[in-house]
Protein backbone atom coordinates (compact mmCIF):
# COMPACT_ATOMS: atom_id res chain seq x y z
CA UNK A 1 0.00 0.00 0.00
CA UNK A 2 1.36 3.63 -1.16
CA UNK A 3 1.08 6.30 1.81
CA UNK A 4 -1.40 9.21 0.83
CA UNK A 5 0.14 12.63 0.30
CA UNK A 6 -0.89 13.95 2.88
CA UNK A 7 0.50 11.66 5.82
CA UNK A 8 3.95 12.19 3.69
CA UNK A 9 2.86 15.72 4.10
CA UNK A 10 2.38 15.55 7.68
CA UNK A 11 5.62 13.43 8.32
CA UNK A 12 7.89 16.16 6.69
CA UNK A 13 6.05 18.81 8.76
CA UNK A 14 6.71 16.62 11.83
CA UNK A 15 10.33 16.02 11.43
CA UNK A 16 11.00 19.77 10.50
CA UNK A 17 9.04 20.81 13.37
CA UNK A 18 11.06 18.49 16.12
CA UNK A 19 14.33 19.90 14.34
CA UNK A 20 13.33 23.52 14.80
CA UNK A 21 11.97 23.13 18.21
CA UNK A 22 15.24 21.26 19.30
CA UNK A 23 17.46 24.30 18.19
CA UNK A 24 18.70 23.26 15.08
CA UNK A 25 18.05 25.40 11.92
CA UNK A 26 17.45 24.47 8.98
CA UNK A 27 20.20 24.95 6.90
CA UNK A 28 22.61 23.11 10.14
CA UNK A 29 22.99 19.37 10.20
CA UNK A 30 20.29 17.65 12.72
CA UNK A 31 22.53 15.58 15.07
CA UNK A 32 19.95 12.30 15.36
CA UNK A 33 21.58 10.88 18.06
CA UNK A 34 21.54 13.80 20.48
CA UNK A 35 17.85 14.80 19.81
CA UNK A 36 17.09 11.07 21.02
CA UNK A 37 19.12 11.76 24.08
CA UNK A 38 17.43 14.98 24.94
CA UNK A 39 13.73 13.66 23.64
CA UNK A 40 14.29 11.35 26.25
CA UNK A 41 14.14 8.22 24.61
CA UNK A 42 16.96 4.99 25.15
CA UNK A 43 18.92 3.86 22.72
CA UNK A 44 20.26 0.64 22.23
CA UNK A 45 22.84 -1.00 19.14
CA UNK A 46 21.56 -5.01 18.77
CA UNK A 47 23.65 -8.06 17.37
CA UNK A 48 21.22 -8.32 14.46
CA UNK A 49 21.84 -8.43 11.08
CA UNK A 50 19.06 -8.98 8.84
CA UNK A 51 16.82 -6.16 10.87
CA UNK A 52 17.71 -2.33 10.68
CA UNK A 53 16.17 -1.39 13.84
CA UNK A 54 13.02 -1.26 15.52
CA UNK A 55 11.11 1.07 17.99
CA UNK A 56 9.92 -0.27 21.48
CA UNK A 57 7.60 1.63 24.53
CA UNK A 58 5.28 0.75 27.27
CA UNK A 59 3.44 3.91 28.20
CA UNK A 60 6.79 5.46 30.25
CA UNK A 61 9.63 4.28 28.07
CA UNK A 62 10.60 4.76 24.46
CA UNK A 63 13.38 2.58 23.14
CA UNK A 64 15.15 2.98 19.83
CA UNK A 65 16.74 0.05 18.77
CA UNK A 66 19.63 0.11 15.65
CA UNK A 67 21.56 -2.73 14.54
CA UNK A 68 25.27 -2.75 15.09
CA UNK A 69 26.48 -4.67 11.64
CA UNK A 70 25.00 -1.41 9.61
CA UNK A 71 27.41 1.74 8.51
CA UNK A 72 27.61 4.54 10.74
CA UNK A 73 25.68 6.70 8.56
CA UNK A 74 22.97 4.12 7.89
CA UNK A 75 22.62 3.80 11.23
CA UNK A 76 21.77 7.33 11.87
CA UNK A 77 19.25 7.41 9.47
CA UNK A 78 17.40 3.90 11.08
CA UNK A 79 17.84 6.10 14.60
CA UNK A 80 15.87 8.84 12.97
CA UNK A 81 13.24 6.36 11.00
CA UNK A 82 12.87 4.56 14.37
CA UNK A 83 12.28 7.96 15.90
CA UNK A 84 9.51 9.07 13.40
CA UNK A 85 7.54 5.78 14.92
CA UNK A 86 7.43 7.94 18.37
CA UNK A 87 6.91 11.15 16.86
CA UNK A 88 3.93 9.92 14.48
CA UNK A 89 2.81 7.15 17.44
CA UNK A 90 3.05 4.00 15.41
CA UNK A 91 3.14 1.04 16.48
CA UNK A 92 1.59 -2.21 17.46
CA UNK A 93 0.86 -4.23 20.71
CA UNK A 94 2.52 -7.58 20.33
CA UNK A 95 3.57 -10.37 22.56
CA UNK A 96 4.72 -13.52 20.41
CA UNK A 97 7.07 -14.84 17.64
CA UNK A 98 3.79 -15.24 15.76
CA UNK A 99 2.21 -11.72 16.36
CA UNK A 100 5.59 -10.18 15.22
CA UNK A 101 5.70 -11.66 12.42
CA UNK A 102 2.25 -11.26 11.19
CA UNK A 103 1.53 -7.73 12.64
CA UNK A 104 4.35 -5.91 11.31
CA UNK A 105 4.71 -7.14 7.99
CA UNK A 106 1.63 -5.19 7.07
CA UNK A 107 1.97 -1.82 7.74
CA UNK A 108 3.43 -0.06 5.08
CA UNK A 109 2.43 3.15 4.75
CA UNK A 110 4.00 3.80 8.42
CA UNK A 111 7.04 2.99 7.38
CA UNK A 112 7.08 5.01 4.20
CA UNK A 113 5.93 8.08 5.99
CA UNK A 114 9.18 7.40 8.97
CA UNK A 115 11.22 7.59 6.18
CA UNK A 116 10.03 10.65 5.04
CA UNK A 117 10.57 12.10 8.58
CA UNK A 118 13.98 10.86 8.45
CA UNK A 119 14.53 12.30 5.31
CA UNK A 120 13.19 15.86 6.38
CA UNK A 121 14.90 15.47 9.75
CA UNK A 122 19.07 14.53 8.15
CA UNK A 123 18.59 16.00 4.46
CA UNK A 124 16.25 18.97 5.26
CA UNK A 125 16.30 20.99 1.83
CA UNK A 126 18.00 24.07 3.34
CA UNK A 127 20.29 21.92 4.49
CA UNK A 128 21.28 19.68 1.91
CA UNK A 129 21.95 23.21 -0.27
CA UNK A 130 23.34 24.93 2.43
CA UNK A 131 25.89 21.95 2.42
CA UNK A 132 26.90 22.38 -1.15
CA UNK A 133 26.33 25.95 -1.75
CA UNK A 134 28.62 27.06 1.13
CA UNK A 135 31.45 24.60 0.21
CA UNK A 136 31.62 25.93 -3.53
CA UNK A 137 29.78 22.15 -4.76
CA UNK A 138 27.39 22.73 -7.54
CA UNK A 139 24.41 20.70 -5.83
CA UNK A 140 23.20 19.65 -9.56
CA UNK A 141 26.25 18.62 -10.64
CA UNK A 142 28.07 17.04 -8.05
CA UNK A 143 31.63 15.01 -7.50
CA UNK A 144 31.21 11.49 -5.99
CA UNK A 145 33.49 13.19 -3.09
CA UNK A 146 31.85 16.30 -2.66
CA UNK A 147 28.40 14.28 -2.17
CA UNK A 148 30.44 12.28 0.35
CA UNK A 149 31.59 15.03 2.00
CA UNK A 150 27.94 16.49 2.48
CA UNK A 151 26.62 13.14 3.29
CA UNK A 152 29.45 12.63 5.83
CA UNK A 153 28.35 16.29 7.84
CA UNK A 154 24.69 15.66 7.25
CA UNK A 155 25.32 12.17 9.14
CA UNK A 156 23.96 10.19 6.23
CA UNK A 157 25.42 7.69 4.01
CA UNK A 158 26.72 8.13 0.48
CA UNK A 159 23.95 6.19 -1.37
CA UNK A 160 21.39 7.82 0.62
CA UNK A 161 22.29 10.84 0.06
CA UNK A 162 22.88 10.64 -3.88
CA UNK A 163 19.04 9.02 -4.14
CA UNK A 164 17.80 12.08 -2.08
CA UNK A 165 19.21 14.49 -4.08
CA UNK A 166 17.70 12.62 -7.40
CA UNK A 167 14.50 11.63 -5.79
CA UNK A 168 13.04 13.84 -3.31
CA UNK A 169 15.25 17.29 -4.54
CA UNK A 170 15.30 16.49 -8.03
CA UNK A 171 18.60 18.57 -7.86
CA UNK A 172 20.73 15.78 -10.46
CA UNK A 173 19.57 14.04 -13.17
CA UNK A 174 19.08 10.34 -13.26
CA UNK A 175 22.23 9.52 -15.31
CA UNK A 176 24.20 11.65 -12.65
CA UNK A 177 22.84 9.80 -10.39
CA UNK A 178 23.69 6.48 -11.72
CA UNK A 179 27.16 7.92 -12.21
CA UNK A 180 27.19 8.87 -8.62
CA UNK A 181 26.22 5.06 -7.91
CA UNK A 182 28.43 3.56 -9.72
CA UNK A 183 31.40 4.80 -7.09
CA UNK A 184 31.69 3.11 -3.98
CA UNK A 185 31.89 4.75 -0.98
CA UNK A 186 35.02 2.38 -0.22
CA UNK A 187 37.06 4.07 -2.94
CA UNK A 188 36.07 7.89 -2.31
CA UNK A 189 37.14 7.50 1.08
CA UNK A 190 40.69 5.74 -0.01
CA UNK A 191 41.18 8.62 -2.99
CA UNK A 192 40.16 11.40 0.01
CA UNK A 193 43.29 10.12 2.51
CA UNK A 194 45.50 8.41 -0.15
CA UNK A 195 45.02 5.09 1.18
CA UNK A 196 43.46 1.98 1.03
CA UNK A 197 40.70 2.34 3.87
CA UNK A 198 37.20 0.67 4.71
CA UNK A 199 36.67 3.26 7.48
CA UNK A 200 34.68 6.11 8.06
CA UNK A 201 36.53 9.69 6.88
CA UNK A 202 36.31 12.74 8.21
CA UNK A 203 37.41 15.99 6.25
CA UNK A 204 36.43 18.40 8.58
CA UNK A 205 35.92 22.21 7.27
CA UNK A 206 34.92 25.48 8.58
CA UNK A 207 31.14 24.42 8.08
CA UNK A 208 31.95 21.70 10.96
CA UNK A 209 32.21 24.02 13.59
CA UNK A 210 29.56 23.49 15.95
CA UNK A 211 28.56 19.94 14.60
CA UNK A 212 29.17 16.88 16.61
CA UNK A 213 31.42 14.23 14.95
CA UNK A 214 30.47 10.50 16.26
CA UNK A 215 34.17 9.01 15.09
CA UNK A 216 34.87 5.74 15.58
CA UNK A 217 37.99 3.90 16.95
CA UNK A 218 39.69 3.64 13.69
CA UNK A 219 38.14 6.13 11.92
CA UNK A 220 40.20 8.77 9.90
CA UNK A 221 40.08 12.60 10.21
CA UNK A 222 41.30 15.30 7.71
CA UNK A 223 41.55 19.08 7.52
CA UNK A 224 41.99 19.52 11.40
CA UNK A 225 45.68 21.37 12.03
CA UNK A 226 45.40 21.49 15.76
CA UNK A 227 44.11 20.12 18.94
CA UNK A 228 44.05 22.11 22.00
CA UNK A 229 44.74 20.01 25.38
CA UNK A 230 41.21 21.04 26.05
CA UNK A 231 39.57 18.85 23.44
CA UNK A 232 41.51 16.17 24.55
CA UNK A 233 41.20 16.17 28.44
CA UNK B 1 35.51 -4.67 35.77
CA UNK B 2 38.62 -6.36 34.98
CA UNK B 3 39.10 -8.69 32.06
CA UNK B 4 39.87 -11.39 34.51
CA UNK B 5 37.52 -11.19 37.07
CA UNK B 6 34.36 -11.83 33.89
CA UNK B 7 36.37 -14.58 33.20
CA UNK B 8 35.87 -15.75 36.83
CA UNK B 9 32.16 -14.91 36.86
CA UNK B 10 31.92 -16.33 33.41
CA UNK B 11 33.02 -19.21 34.16
CA UNK B 12 31.36 -20.06 37.52
CA UNK B 13 34.48 -19.55 39.65
CA UNK B 14 33.53 -15.78 41.20
CA UNK B 15 29.72 -15.20 42.36
CA UNK B 16 28.01 -12.08 41.32
CA UNK B 17 27.11 -9.32 44.10
CA UNK B 18 23.60 -7.48 44.38
CA UNK B 19 25.62 -4.47 44.04
CA UNK B 20 27.22 -5.87 40.57
CA UNK B 21 24.09 -7.65 39.18
CA UNK B 22 22.16 -4.04 39.42
CA UNK B 23 25.49 -2.63 37.75
CA UNK B 24 25.15 -5.30 34.63
CA UNK B 25 21.74 -5.14 34.69
CA UNK B 26 21.62 -0.74 34.43
CA UNK B 27 25.19 -1.50 31.97
CA UNK B 28 23.48 -3.98 29.76
CA UNK B 29 19.92 -2.28 29.77
CA UNK B 30 18.23 -5.42 30.49
CA UNK B 31 16.35 -6.45 33.78
CA UNK B 32 17.90 -8.01 36.76
CA UNK B 33 15.00 -10.61 35.98
CA UNK B 34 16.47 -11.50 32.47
CA UNK B 35 19.90 -11.98 33.48
CA UNK B 36 18.81 -14.57 36.53
CA UNK B 37 16.69 -16.20 33.55
CA UNK B 38 13.41 -15.70 35.08
CA UNK B 39 9.71 -16.42 34.69
CA UNK B 40 8.17 -12.66 33.95
CA UNK B 41 4.20 -11.87 33.25
CA UNK B 42 3.63 -11.83 29.58
CA UNK B 43 0.35 -10.06 29.67
CA UNK B 44 2.29 -7.04 29.91
CA UNK B 45 2.57 -6.18 26.26
CA UNK B 46 4.53 -3.53 24.54
CA UNK B 47 4.81 -1.83 21.30
CA UNK B 48 6.50 -2.17 18.93
CA UNK B 49 7.32 -0.94 15.18
CA UNK B 50 10.02 -2.53 12.84
CA UNK B 51 9.56 -3.61 9.30
CA UNK B 52 9.92 -7.06 7.39
CA UNK B 53 10.13 -9.03 10.47
CA UNK B 54 8.71 -11.85 8.33
CA UNK B 55 11.46 -11.98 6.17
CA UNK B 56 13.47 -12.51 9.60
CA UNK B 57 15.50 -15.72 10.22
CA UNK B 58 14.37 -17.54 13.06
CA UNK B 59 17.39 -17.18 14.97
CA UNK B 60 17.49 -13.44 14.22
CA UNK B 61 13.64 -13.27 15.34
CA UNK B 62 14.10 -15.31 18.35
CA UNK B 63 16.72 -12.72 19.09
CA UNK B 64 14.20 -9.78 18.15
CA UNK B 65 11.68 -11.66 20.74
CA UNK B 66 14.89 -11.58 23.66
CA UNK B 67 14.94 -7.39 23.21
CA UNK B 68 11.17 -7.25 23.36
CA UNK B 69 11.42 -10.02 26.65
CA UNK B 70 14.11 -8.19 28.26
CA UNK B 71 12.35 -4.22 27.60
CA UNK B 72 9.21 -5.69 29.11
CA UNK B 73 10.82 -7.25 32.34
CA UNK B 74 13.58 -4.54 32.85
CA UNK B 75 9.73 -2.31 33.21
CA UNK B 76 8.66 -4.02 36.08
Amino acid sequence: MIAPPEVLRFAAKRALKIRTVAGYSLERPCDVYELIFHSRLELQFFAVPTLEGMYLEDGHTRRICVSAFRPPGRQRFTAAHELAHSALLHGTRVDTIKELKEKTSENDVDEESADTFAACLMMSNAAVHSGFKLRNFNVHKPTPAEVYRVATWLGVGYSTLSNHLFYSMRAVSSQHLRQLLRCEPKAIKSELVRKQTTREVFELDALWAGVSVHGRVGDLFTGVTAVSDDVLA
Amino acid sequence: MHRPTLSNIESGERKVSAVELKLFAEGYKVSTEWLLDEETDSNSRIKLAARKLSGLKDKDLETVMRIVDSFRRNRK
